[in-house]
């Protein structure tokens, strides 16, 4: 891949995912999709190139170079020191602010295979404050193969290496294939596929009241990622939570949020009576 | 040494493996050096060689030099082997054998003649007629043998001028000459009366043509011969005459059947002998198989299964039993519970392909019994005859082989089809909180009762909770199984599931949800979908969901649907515009149709014939100027949709616009639509009273 082509193909995945790449991403691109070239009979990243432009199947095409280049690695208990946060400073609030409609809604953005969103369900089930609650926890991810992985909710023993032997025994089934997610806690899950660049599809998850987008905003630039917290924003219910990852902020991005500081964490969290975002 | 000399020379080597592999170097070499090795490897005395070289010649294609060089071999000559391999030669080329043999056939000797008449009925082309003719009153008698015979090899296709020259024949010819123009006139089809085939009956050497000419004839006479050749016979010959005549019309099978039953009972059992020998030739029993389907001979069903796992006869035994109907089941059963897998299969296979009313409450339970089946294909077999016949009861042993995965695509089929027969016993599959095979059926059940509005007895509330628990299921026919049923539910409280699943990674699953939405409603009626359809519409950005959005709003008649719908009517895409125009059209608000008018005026006329649809219809007294202004447009279907759609109108105002229209209108097809239109109106109206004459 010449960088010819490689600045061709970075500025397309900008526009349909608002994902940003440097030059030194030439390579990764190229590892990850020189096995379409073979696919689709294409001789050059040039001719890749117009393929994902003007072909009647572009589209479709195009979500299949995304997701070879943006499908990362993760883990159940990821960043223990915020879900201990979550579970324990922030479910009795939102216990409290929620205790009339005994709804509760999580949405993990950006789920991958779908460990944040099962942590988070085991993590609520954990605190044994919302039985007979309705609760459901989200996940969407741009990627649809790992969408369907996370449905499946089987996983390899690598993805357990931050949870307990408690937990591993309490919330996942060991069999011939892998570790299986128990079913209370399956049960609490939904997936779904998403651009979190595409504000049209996030209104789809509905008001939520707590969000994790760990490790996400890395892949944006400063403006797609003002896009993608906007949206985030409005999808919150007032007072509702954002969780970002441990090297992410909003500095320069937003001050709509308000900047809550918990005995282990910072998050941020909607203000209480905002019902529109401003600031952005 | 160039390689045709050193070919050549190869073929004349002691060694007949040399000779033979020098044959396959043939095909290296020019055309002109190719054909005197050819000849000389045809003419070779070692048969390998001969059969190679008769390979290689069809392989080479009918080359003119080739062609003249091999009907030259039919001039006198000694070399026996050669003339054969010539006739087989040329008769693969067809009518490059007609072609080449035309010419020199009237040069030949008798001998020479012979051979050629039989390479041209080796052709198989019927064009060789016109060369054989001459030739059947040849003064050699060899030579008019081997004509009619020819006759018979190419003359199905112009069956009636070779009756008519065999025919022309019988009169008066010698035995042989006779019996080759019968046997030819049994290979084109004749159907002979069969007064004229009787006589030759009673002469031992044309017994058997006559038999299969009597058989052709479908006369009731043919019988009694018929079925007294079977009493005598040994040979397959009778059985086989047999078989032709019960295929003959449903007059003769009558009559061989009193014939078979006047017979008794020694008829009877030499038939069902024909089906007990399985070595060498299996003509007899595929014949008797026949007979035994088309006169309904219950006695031949047990043997008729036996066939079943013989791929020889397989066809004649499955039609036989398929024929025989309820009198089949009792050996079907045995059968199915044969331990040889195919015959099982087959017989299963077989009851679920009988009428519905003969099968048995035995062979139901036969068939639900055989799922446990350790054979997978005995197990499919079932699972096929189920899809037709299958009761109730056979429910739970469906549920369980769910969980197979060698046969689940053919179990779900069954339990989709016998939901939809038996409503009530499928609703009982569908517990709630259900999981793995049992969801997976209880999905099924969903998916195949929703659309006919089936899904009553259960309370709707916790039938709700499950689909909305279904919609976790990493299968997408079981989410989309729940969306189905969650747009028939309709209730409200789906709302962000039935939303969220706008967001699944498959297409299927989301124009699913898209349907549902257009159904959900709150207590008073409202449809609470409809702004996430709004949604997907203002997105536009996947074609099909747009499509089905469109169609799901058309049928939710919600007013906030009329100012998307109505500028979508203008949308450049024509797959847009028509799904507009039809949603359009479902919608009750009678604001509709100044977006429909809008229609008319759109570039693509799809979108125009489907606006026209639309308004005709309708009782607005616009409609009939908007349709008679189509009749001007440049698109003729357009044009002639127009003329239909006003001759649907009983009125002046419509008869005078197709008139006006008629008189200037160039096309013939939408000339014939006005006509036909202006013929209409009249038909449906009483004319108006003529003015008299002069008046103003």
């Amino acid at each position: 891949m010449s960088l010819e082509d490689f600045r061709l193909l970075r500025d397309l995945v900008y526009e349909h995912a608002g994902l940003v790449y440097d030059e030194s991403a030439l390579m990764l691109f190229d590892r990850r999709l020189s096995e379409r070239l073979e696919a689709l009979g294409l001789a050059n990243y040039q001719a890749y190139y117009k393929y994902l432009r003007f072909d009647a199947h572009n589209q479709a095409e195009m979500e299949e170079a995304v997701e070879r280049l943006t499908t990362k690695e993760t883990y159940f208990f990821r960043q223990e020191y915020q879900l201990r946060a979550f579970q324990a400073e922030l479910l009795p609030r939102l216990e409290e602010v929620n205790a009339r409609s005994r709804r509760l809604l999580v949405w993990s953005a950006g789920c991958s295979t779908g460990e944040e969103a099962y942590t988070l369900a085991a993590l609520i089930l954990e605190s044994g404050r919302f039985e007979g609650w309705d609760v459901r926890v989200i996940g969407t991810d741009l990627s649809k193969h790992c969408v369907a992985h996370a449905r499946r909710g089987v996983y390899q023993a690598s993805s357990l290496r931050a949870t307990s032997a408690r937990d591993k025994s309490r919330y996942f089934l060991e069999l011939d294939d892998g570790f299986h997610v128990a079913g209370q806690v399956k049960k609490l899950c939904q997936f779904g596929q998403m651009n979190l660049f595409d504000s049209g599809r996030g209104n789809l998850v509905g008001r939520v009241d707590a969000i994790f987008c760990r490790n996400v905003l890395i892949y944006f630039d400063v403006r797609s990622r003002k896009r993608v917290i906007d949206h985030l924003y409005q999808r919150l219910s007032p007072g509702g939570y954002l969780m970002l990852g441990h090297s992410e902020s909003l500095l320069n991005l937003s001050t709509a949020f308000e900047l809550v500081h918990l005995r282990d964490d910072l998050v941020y969290r909607k203000p209480l009576g905002a019902e529109r975002s401003g600031g952005f | 040494m160039n390689e045709d000399v050193e070919v050549g020379r190869a073929l004349g080597s002691a060694d007949p493996e040399e000779r033979r592999r020098a044959v396959c170097r043939i095909a290296g070499l020019g055309p002109s050096a190719r054909v005197p090795l050819l000849l000389s490897a045809l003419g070779d005395n070692d048969w390998r060689v001969r059969k190679e070289a008769i390979g290689l010649t069809s392989a080479l294609g009918p080359e003119p030099d080739l062609l003249t060089a091999l009907a030259k071999v039919f001039e006198p000559g000694d070399n026996v082997g050669l003339r054969n391999a010539a006739v087989e030669a040329l008769g693969a080329f067809g009518s490059g054998a007609v072609e080449a043999l035309a010419p020199v056939l009237a040069t030949l000797d008798a001998d020479g003649k012979k051979l050629a008449v039989e390479a041209l009925g080796r052709s198989g082309e019927a064009g060789a007629l016109g060369l054989l003719a001459p030739l059947i009153d040849d003064a050699d008698p060899n030579v008019r043998v081997a004509a009619l015979e020819a006759v018979g090899a190419v003359g199905v296709s112009r069956a009636d001028e070779a009756r008519a020259l065999l025919v022309a024949r019988l009169e008066g010819a010698a035995s042989l000459e006779k019996l080759a123009a019968l046997e030819a006139l049994v290979n084109i089809g004749a159907r002979l009366p069969f007064e004229g085939v009787e006589g030759w009956l009673r002469e031992p050497l044309l017994e058997h043509a006559a038999l299969a000419l009597a058989a052709q004839s479908g006369d009731p006479r043919a019988a009694s011969p018929l079925v007294q050749a079977l009493l005598r016979a040994r040979g397959p010959e009778a059985v086989c005459a047999l078989s032709d005549y019960v295929g003959a019309s449903e007059l003769a099978r009558g009559a061989a059947s009193s014939e078979l039953e006047r017979a008794g009972e020694r008829a009877e059992r030499l038939l069902l002998e024909c089906l007990e020998r399985r070595d060498g030739e299996v003509e007899a029993a595929r014949a008797a198989l026949s007979v035994v389907g088309a006169l309904g001979i219950a006695s031949g069903a047990s043997p008729a299964v036996t066939w079943l796992s013989d791929p020889r006869c397989y066809p004649e035994a499955d039609q036989a039993l398929f024929l025989l109907g309820p009198r089949a089941v009792p050996a079907l059963l045995g059968g199915a519970a044969s331990l040889e897998t195919e015959t099982a299969a087959a017989c299963l296979d077989l009851l679920g392909r009988l009428p519905v009313e003969a099968v048995t409450v035995e062979a139901r339970r036969r068939l639900t019994s055989a799922l446990g089946s350790p054979s997978p294909d005995v197990v499919r077999s079932a699972l096929g005859a189920l899809i037709r016949v299958g009761d109730a009861d056979c429910m739970p042993a469906l549920v369980e082989l769910l969980a197979d995965p060698q046969v689940v695509g053919s179990v779900e089929p069954a339990l989709v089809a016998i939901s939809q027969r038996h409503p009530a016993r499928a609703l009982s599959l569908v517990q709630l909180g259900a999981q793995g095979a049992a969801a997976h059926a209880a999905a099924l059940v969903i998916s195949a009762l929703a659309p006919a509005g089936k899904l009553t007895g259960l309370d709707r509330a916790e039938l709700t909770a499950f689909c909305m628990q279904l919609l976790r299921s990493t299968s997408p026919e079981q989410r989309r199984a729940a969306l189905l049923g969650l747009g028939e539910l309709g209730e409200a409280e789906a709302l962000d599931a039935v939303r969220f699943a706008l967001a699944d990674e498959e297409q299927a699953v989301r124009v699913e949800a898209v349907r549902a939405l257009g159904r959900l409603e709150a207590e008073d009626h409202g449809s609470v979908g409809v702004p996430a359809l709004l949604e997907v519409v203002a997105e536009a950005r996947d074609a099909v969901l747009l499509l089905a959005s469109l169609r799901a709003l058309g049928e939710s008649s919600d007013p906030r649907a009329l100012a998307v719908l109505g500028p979508l009517v203008r949308s450049t895409d024509a797959r847009v515009a028509v799904a507009a125009v039809e949603a359009l059209s479902r919608h009750s608000d009678p604001r509709r149709l100044s977006s429909l008018f809008d229609g008319l005026h759109h570039g693509e006329p799809e979108v125009v014939k489907a606006s026209m649809l639309a308004i005709a219809a309708e009782p607005d007294p616009r409609v009939i100027v908007h349709l008679g202004a189509c009749l001007d447009q440049s698109a003729w279907d357009v044009r002639r949709l127009a003329a239909d759609l006003l001759g649907r109108e009983a009125s002046d105002a419509s008869a005078a616009l197709l008139r006006a229209r008629l008189g200037v209108e160039q096309d013939p097809m939408v000339k014939e639509a006005l006509s036909r239109a202006l013929e209409a109106t009249g038909q449906r109206r009483s004319r108006p009273p003529r003015r008299p004459q002069g008046e103003i």
